[in-house]
């Protein structure tokens, strides 16, 4: 029996399998979503975690990698599945300071990383806002981003080298810690594989050198337009800042009414929060830039925050915003679609109007400097009538988005949430080729089935070799 | 052995018209696969005889399928077909006082095509990130004679599996590769190489200074002191003639750059600024030389770790000593070696093959006549690889031998 049989790997006290202790796993950091494993299985070691997939595999039995169950997308939900929990995988085995390189296991929660290297000067760049939380293999899951992926790169660019255990049960080595790769970038493939492809059991991270100096402004507009066109500005004028992030006016109340309150002006239509960090010499320069540019696009004042603590608190805010909408409704929906940055004021006033058309409170939080947005509604998902508006409203934001030629998804990952947009973005030979790579990694189909590419995407290649022979 | 043994290329080839959507060469692959016909995939032709021999018995041309598709310098985001080089890249942007911070070794007539399907990239990418890093979105035809899009033309995108980090650096044996989306920077405001002279005996102290030293170039490399003298002309060669050079680039405002400078002086003593042209010159020493095969230099790269990039660049000076041009980019422990006699001796081959070993490098060929490439070239094919080739180019027909199998 499956269940005795992980018993025995992992000890009893390490399987859930009573509804009532699966409920805390029957969601991601999405309210919408609702899936209840059949039980769920927390190895200890990565011994205990190979010895669990090869499990898996002698049994046939389907099975979701899930880390903190911090995702937004409902990627990490385990249909009366197995749900294998990582976070127990928390070691940091050794950070190398002169190559600048972690190694360590799929559960370690990616602020703990970034505290543990800066005794040598040293920081984990990608920091998406639940990085208190969220682990470095759901990182590499989701190819995760975050504010600071403006400057520093997505965990695409910071990951070195993954050992995987396929569904299979074999394990083998993607990418290498200190050289280049033989043969194809399965490490870059990998990357962002949401869990269909086998579970991490070691990643190498690249760590970066601290910044020596930071300086973090905030400044306040009339209006989303004139906010918008500072952002194009601050990205033409050459500074590449480490984080330029934009809140409109709804958000800012949501913030500002609850714990994470951080000063920001209530009577503001849209404020920026930007970010520069580097060389002490030819910061100032920078931040005088940037600050005159806010200006002349119309900026009411711009703030530069004076110490550390001020600008923890100015993050804090941006980084709880989607927590604050909690305060505001009990369910919330959340997008993730990059648009090109010129298309930002369009896209922006095309939100504001299908959120009025369909009397939705849309509220935007999000990466101004990448185009990457999240229009946030908070709603009341227990009735029926408001739903229906705000996912009618949410399909519109997508549909506009993408046809600004922007993308569905530029962090979030595709899950289950954004499945049905697949067919927008992707021809079916796009999507079958994504089917064919997957059955590479997973013949049967037994990891995280049923995300990221439509099942009737995938065709069976037999077929089609036959009629070219 | 010399290079003359490289190998003759096919004498048929396909040129597909240029069409939008990539059918055009879906139909030629499509034919070359109802004849049997391998082919093997060419831009400009820089690449030809780089890496593994390939067994095609036609060509696929992709230089006459060029041209930029879609360029928002707003976006900094540039779309552009398989077959438009770098150089053509490079003057459509200067225009917008921007630029594509790829400076792969070889030439600027490159196409893009080549550059993204071998993943090849310079010193910049110290600063700026590697081929994979740049490329935002691809479209390609497998070889099923399938067109596919992936990725696409923003900055952040983690939609589907990550086909384009698949196929890139692929040698085109998945998918021939037709057009490619790249995220373009503003040009800097200054843009400034120093050239330091290091003495020979405190090289490995200097690598270790400088790893500690509170700047962020956008790229060093160091030159072996005959390199040094090509690259910099005689006059500065003259002043230090057996010393190693290290080349560093420092962009930004003028408040950082000097700030960087300073400590730089105070670590090293002088620095000397040189011509942004220096870096042109290095890439170009080391590359296939299209014009006349028989003087191409023989060149490969080794690597080990960043930290013991001393020991490496030691390992290479034993082995290769006088003959040898070396250029070591310090971020990532790679020293790129390029034989200044196109004769190279069995004896030299044995010595770098067994030196790297015990030293525990990776040795890459990059331009070799095939022979020393299968002796040198360190690289095999990893467990999945055979099945993902299967998947796309189920009857090899697209480069095949191109990787490692």
């Amino acid at each position: 029996m499956l269940h005795s049989d992980l018993a025995a790997i992992v000890g009893p006290r390490w399987i859930r399998h009573e509804r009532s202790e699966l409920i805390p796993f029957d969601a991601d950091a999405l309210p919408g979503y609702r899936k209840l494993p059949s039980l769920a299985v927390f190895p200890g070691t990565r011994e205990e975690l190979v010895a669990v997939v090869r499990t898996l595999a002698r049994h046939n039995a389907p099975f979701v990698p899930r880390g903190a169950g911090t995702g937004l997308s409902g990627g990490a939900l385990a249909d009366n599945v197995v749900l294998l929990g990582l976070n127990r995988l928390n070691r940091i085995i050794d950070i190398d300071a002169d190559n600048r390189l972690a190694h360590v296991e799929p559960g370690v929660v990616n602020a703990r990383l970034t505290r543990a290297a800066s005794p040598y000067g040293l920081h984990y760049a990608p920091d998406p806002s639940s990085q208190t939380a969220c682990t470095i293999g759901g990182n590499v899951a989701e190819n995760a981003g975050g504010p600071h992926c403006l400057k520093y790169g997505v965990t695409l660019n910071h990951v070195a080298a993954v050992n995987v255990v396929l569904p299979d049960g074999s394990e083998i080595m993607l990418g290498d810690p200190y050289g280049e790769t033989d043969g194809y970038d399965t490490m870059g493939l990998f990357v962002g594989s949401e869990g269909c492809f086998g579970v991490a059991t070691d990643v190498w991270v690249r760590l970066v050198t601290l910044p020596e100096a930071v300086r973090t402004l905030l400044a306040d507009f009339d209006s989303i337009e004139a906010a918008a066109n500072a952002v194009s500005r601050i990205v033409a004028s050459g500074i590449v800042p480490a984080a330029l992030e934009m809140m409109d006016r709804a958000t800012v109340l949501a913030v500002e009414a609850s714990i994470y309150a951080a000063g920001y002006p209530r009577d503001a239509a849209a404020i920026l929060l930007c970010e520069v960090d580097g060389l002490e010499a030819g910061l100032q320069d920078d931040v005088d830039t940037i600050s005159a540019i806010c200006r002349s696009a119309g900026a009411r004042d711009v703030k530069l925050a004076g110490t550390d603590a001020e600008r923890a608190r100015l993050w804090q805010g941006r980084k709880k915003a989607f927590g604050a909408m909690g305060r505001v409704a009990p369910a919330l929906v959340v997008q993730d679609a990059v648009v090109p940055r010129t298309k930002l004021p369009q896209i922006l006033a095309a939100i504001d109007e299908i959120g009025r058309r369909h009397n939705v409170r849309v509220c935007n939080v999000f990466h101004a400097g990448d185009g990457n947005l999240h229009p946030n509604i908070p709603y009341d998902a227990t009735d029926p009538l408001e739903s229906e508006r705000v996912h009618a409203a949410m399909k519109e934001v997508m549909a506009a988005c993408i046809s600004a030629g922007g993308t569905i998804t530029g962090e979030h990952g595709v899950g289950l949430d954004k499945l049905d947009y697949m067919s927008s973005l992707f021809t079916d030979n796009s999507l079958a080729m994504m089917c064919a790579v997957r059955d590479v990694f997973d013949p049967n189909r037994r990891a995280n089935p049923g995300k990221v590419v439509p099942v009737h995407s995938c065709r069976e290649w037999h077929a089609t070799a036959t009629a070219l022979a | 052995m010399t290079a003359s043994s490289f190998a003759p290329l096919a004498s048929r080839a396909y040129r597909a018209e240029t069409t939008a959507d990539g059918t055009a060469h879906g139909r030629a692959i499509m034919q070359a696969i109802e004849t049997d016909t391998p082919l093997r995939i060419v831009g400009s032709g820089t690449w030809l005889h780089a890496g593994r021999a390939v067994g095609a018995t036609a060509t696929l041309d992709m230089r006459s399928h060029s041209g930029i598709v879609e360029y928002v310098p707003g976006d900094l985001v540039l779309t552009a077909r398989a077959g438009t080089t770098l150089d053509e890249i490079a003057s459509a942007t200067r225009e917008h006082f921007q630029w594509l911070p790829l400076d792969p070794y070889g030439s600027g007539a490159s196409t893009l095509g080549a550059i993204f399907s071998t993943a090849s990239h310079g010193p910049l990418a110290r600063g700026y990130g590697r081929a994979r890093d740049i490329v935002l979105g691809l479209s390609a035809v497998t070889g099923r004679g399938e067109p596919i899009t992936v990725g696409g033309r923003v900055v952040k995108n983690v939609a589907g599996f990550d086909l384009v980090r698949l196929l890139v650096g692929s040698w085109g044996t998945l998918a021939a590769i037709t057009d490619v989306s790249v995220r373009l920077h503003a040009l800097p405001e200054h843009d400034v190489t120093l050239a330091i002279p290091i003495a020979p005996a405190s090289l490995s102290n200097a690598l270790k200074t400088f790893g500690t030293l509170r700047i962020a170039p956008v790229a060093v490399q160091l030159l072996s002191a005959s390199l040094a003298r090509r690259v910099l002309g005689d006059d500065f060669g003259s002043r230090s003639a057996t010393m190693p050079v290290l080349l560093v680039r420092l962009v930004g405002n003028g408040t950082r750059i000097d700030a960087q400078r300073e400590r730089l002086e105070n670590e090293f003593g002088s620095t000397e600024s040189v011509a942004d042209s220096v870096w042109r010159v290095l890439r170009e020493s080391h590359g296939y030389d299209a014009a006349a095969p028989e003087r191409s230099m023989p060149c490969f790269r080794a690597g080990n770790a960043p930290s013991r990039l001393g020991a490496t660049w030691q390992a290479l000076v034993d082995t290769c000593g006088n003959e040898a041009w070396l250029d070591a980019s310090l971020h990532d422990g790679i020293v790129r070696c390029t034989l200044s006699a196109p004769r190279v001796t069995d004896d030299l081959l044995s010595r770098l093959g067994s030196h790297g070993l015990s030293q525990g490098m990776q040795v890459i060929g990059e331009v070799l006549p095939p022979p020393m490439f299968a002796q040198l070239d360190a690289r095999r094919a990893r467990p999945l690889d055979g099945a993902l080739r299967r998947a796309f180019n189920p009857h090899d027909i697209l480069n095949p031998g191109a990787m490692p199998a």
